[in-house]
């Protein structure tokens, strides 16, 4: 019973004549290469498997031979397990299990999300948690359906109009998955305290923002989250700008007061916000997306540090960053003039070469090692490029040990073993280098933290 | 019909917060399980089947109980589901002994051991060359005209005692920082014989700093043996004194052999801890050959085996400047192996020619 085998339902199979592609492979790679070629009776044997027959391990390898169905064994082509494909989650656990991703269902089930706004963002991304599996979620609105809403708003219908968002998105969401935990906060929030008391109560593992009604709001969250440690995605239209991002980690990442001042602010006088369904439900996506690799922590967070402004009629993004960069936090890419510090690295070595004056040397390793503090922000990029630069002022280096104008009396060793010990002190420099920057970078961390630290307790 | 059984290769090391440390000795990596996860392992002995199991686990069903089991099969920890052991000849392994059994972290001695190692070398080392510059003559005139002459050859034994010593540093610091060292023993590494530590459950230690500490440790402990033959080279009989010189220059030339990152010893495994990166070595060979296809496929036979034409848009998913460290890295390294091969076939070329 254990030994039959059976087609994995997951797994794409295709055919172009009788070559077989089994399984995605990669990323839209279809290489010819990748294509298994199978005889008649391997082509029957699968026609039988794929229309859903188990069959004993033995007869398979008897077909295709021992090492083609180890292979299919490992890589789950077949199996030996019966494999969920009616329940809700029964695709999404498939997508996580063939993306590599572990137990991701598990740790969305134990997730709490507070979701600030049940309007055109708030109720889809909603929707996207439930189905996804995400344990508990906590809706907040104040509002009653609308008919104007429906243009935008999922889940709501005619019926509903003038019954309470929370009330009538908490039905649908249960009707459609009755796993979730669900629930509702019906109250406008007028003031940074009533809002402390809401995310306090539960120990919520993300908040996805979708309000704006106060003018103050984003930043009465910003400074709850700073405060309790708690993480953010917001999303919102400005005037006609759907605006996407931060998302806010704390300790990680800039929140919202590091992008717009506190004078900045501008008080809504008059004039309804338009918005379209169309657009409404992109934003809604990315930040489901977003919240998706916040809470299961795979993937990478795209809305880290910037906040983009679509403007999807005419496919451009505006990219906003942080004004005040807090240092640790901002990840530049700054390629170009780290390349231009290369060069006038390897200038100054020529320098060295053509002078035989030794003064530029040391000049060229300060330079080397100080310079990535000017051309990166993170701790991390400064060791990169210190890497980078070390490396480049050795190589140009070398050129003056072999061209034979340095002190060293190179004629009596053979070049190989000369090349061989120019490495290792290489390697020895690039490291002795790299652990004066790190000390560097830890002692500087240390300088900020404590100046934050002065900053916030007078503030 | 044959149920599931533990492989007797696995070793287990209990350690704290109800997790446990197990070490595969056929892959030679190590594994951090969950005590709940660990009784079931344990309680793998052939005699069970399925349901047993279940009765005996707490509140795990027969389904999470077969992903499990299935899991242990794939990183071998079953018996007769080992993966084959390949015959690495750049790689020739032999394990000696188990650092657990002969390092015990809350033994007195070896904490003194530990400290001595971390913060009294380098001091010792700086105080031994100190007093070694003051006979500065008698050294230079002993290091240029003895020290490469086959008499060197004899002393290899003493070579390899040293390396043991030097992987006994890395253990012994690393046991006092609650790291599980399962193996400590000899090899063949590219033909030469040095000893090693399997450190694999270093990736558990959370903090940096201390995996740094670990990964140095080895260096340390040779600057200290090299600080003290220097010191010694005060009190003892001029026939010894060349024997001793010779013991403190290849502590020396142990550490400078160390700390080249284009191979993986010591220096790689700090470097990438200096630069945060993981599997540098791998990532940016991977790099490189993908590069490398892309450029080629793109040259001549461009889209011939796909159905599309296409090109990828990384939406900032990796940045230049780690991508030139890859580069940097992978070029550099191919020429250091090339480096190397060519000084191996001149070196025979000349023993056999001369």
């Amino acid at each position: 019973m254990e030994d039959k085998l059976r087609l994995n339902q997951y797994v794409p199979v295709v055919k172009r004549g009788n070559r077989y592609l089994f399984g995605n492979s990669g990323f839209m790679s279809m290489e010819e290469s990748e294509f298994i070629t199978l005889n008649e009776d391997q082509a029957n044997v699968l026609d039988e498997l794929a229309a859903g027959r188990a069959m004993p391990e033995d007869k398979l390898s008897d077909v295709f031979g021992n090492d083609m169905v180890a292979g299919f064994k490992k890589s789950n082509i077949l199996t030996d397990r019966d494999i969920d494909t009616d329940s809700i989650y029964s695709r999404s656990k498939a997508y996580y299990f063939f993306n590599k991703m572990g137990n991701v269902h598990d740790a969305l089930r134990s997730r709490h999300v507070l979701i600030l706004g049940c309007g055109g963002i708030g109720s889809h991304v909603a929707w996207n948690l439930a189905v996804m599996g995400v344990g508990h979620l906590t809706l907040l609105d104040f509002d009653v359906v609308e008919v104007s809403n429906l243009n935008r708003q999922l889940l709501y219908d005619l019926e509903d109009a003038g019954r309470p968002k929370v009330e009538a998105l908490k039905e649908k969401l249960l009707k459609i998955n009755p796993d979730v935990d669900i629930d509702t906060v019906e109250a406008r929030i007028w003031s940074e305290e009533e809002l402390e008391r809401v995310v306090i109560q539960r120990p919520y593992d993300l908040i996805i923002k979708s309000v704006d009604s106060p003018a103050r709001f984003p930043l009465w969250l910003d400074n709850v989250c700073r405060r309790h440690g708690l993480k953010y995605i917001a999303g919102i239209t400005v005037s006609s700008n759907p605006l996407i991002g931060p998302t806010f980690i704390p300790g990680i990442s800039a929140g919202y007061t590091d992008f717009f001042e506190e004078s900045d602010e501008y008080n809504h006088v008059s004039g309804i916000s338009l918005s379209i369904g169309i657009i409404m439900y992109h934003i809604s996506s990315e930040i489901s997306i977003e919240a998706f690799k916040v809470l299961s922590g795979k993937g990478k967070l795209k809305y880290l540090n910037c906040i983009h402004a679509l403007d999807d009629m005419n496919n451009s993004v505006l990219k906003l960053t942080p004004k005040k960069p807090p240092r640790k936090f901002i990840e530049t890419d700054n390629m170009p003039m780290n390349v231009l510090c290369m060069v006038i690295i390897l200038i100054m070595s020529m320098l060295t070469l053509a002078s035989s004056n030794f003064i530029y040397t040391w000049i060229n390793l300060a330079f080397a090692l100080i310079s990535p503090y000017f051309i990166y922000r993170t701790g991390l990029k400064v060791i990169r490029s210190g890497f980078l630069n070390m490396l480049t002022l050795l190589v140009g280096n070398s050129f003056i040990l072999l061209s034979g104008r340095s002190p060293i009396d190179i004629s009596r060793y053979q070049l190989p073993i000369l090349l061989i010990s120019l490495f290792a002190s290489m390697s020895l420099y690039v490291l002795i280098g790299l652990s004066l920057m790190s000390i560097v970078n830890y002692l500087l961390d240390k300088i900020r933290f404590s100046k934050r630290m002065i900053k916030g307790e007078k503030a | 019909m044959s149920y599931p059984c533990i492989s007797p290769y696995v070793e287990a090391y209990s350690e704290v917060n109800k997790k446990v440390s197990v070490f595969n000795k056929k892959t030679g990596k190590t594994y951090l399980l969950g005590d709940m996860e660990y009784d079931i392992l344990r309680s793998l002995d052939g005699t069970k089947s399925l349901s047993e199991l279940a009765a005996y686990s707490r509140g795990l069903n027969e389904q999470q109980l077969t992903l499990l089991i299935d899991q242990f099969e794939r990183i071998g920890f079953i018996r007769g589901k080992e993966p084959k052991s390949k015959l690495n000849i750049i790689k020739l392994r032999k394990g000696l002994v188990n650092g657990n059994r002969l390092i015990n972290s809350h033994n007195i001695a070896w904490r003194i051991v530990n400290i001595i190692i971390i913060y009294l070398s380098l001091p010792l080392f700086i105080l031994g060359c100190h007093i070694a510059a003051r006979n500065i003559n008698i050294v230079a005139v002993i290091l240029a005209n003895n020290l490469m002459t086959p008499r060197a050859f004899i002393l290899i034994p003493f070579m390899l005692f040293m390396l043991l010593l030097h992987e006994l540093g890395h253990a012994v610091v690393a046991r006092c920082n609650g790291v599980n060292v399962p193996e400590i023993g000899v090899m063949l590494y590219w033909f030469m014989p040095c000893a090693y530590t399997n450190l694999s459950g270093i990736t558990f230690l959370k903090s940096r700093g201390r995996r740094l500490i670990v990964l140095m440790a080895g260096s340390f402990t040779n600057f200290m043996l090299s600080g003290i033959c220097l010191l010694l080279l005060e009190v003892v009989p001029a026939g010894m004194y060349e024997f001793l010189l010779w013991c403190a220059v290849s502590n020396l030339s142990i550490i400078i052999m160390n700390m080249v990152f284009f191979i993986k010893l010591d220096g790689y495994f700090i470097l990438e801890e200096l630069m945060e990166v993981k599997n540098l070595r791998r990532s940016a060979f991977t790099y490189m050959t993908a590069s490398l296809k892309r450029a080629l496929s793109s040259l001549g036979r461009a889209g011939r085996g796909r159905r599309y034409k296409g090109r990828y848009l990384d939406i900032g998913s990796r940045s230049a400047l780690d991508n030139s460290v890859y580069i940097y890295y992978t070029v550099l390294s191919g020429i250091y192996v090339l480096i190397i091969i060519t000084a191996l076939v001149l070196g025979i070329y000349n023993f056999f020619t001369r």
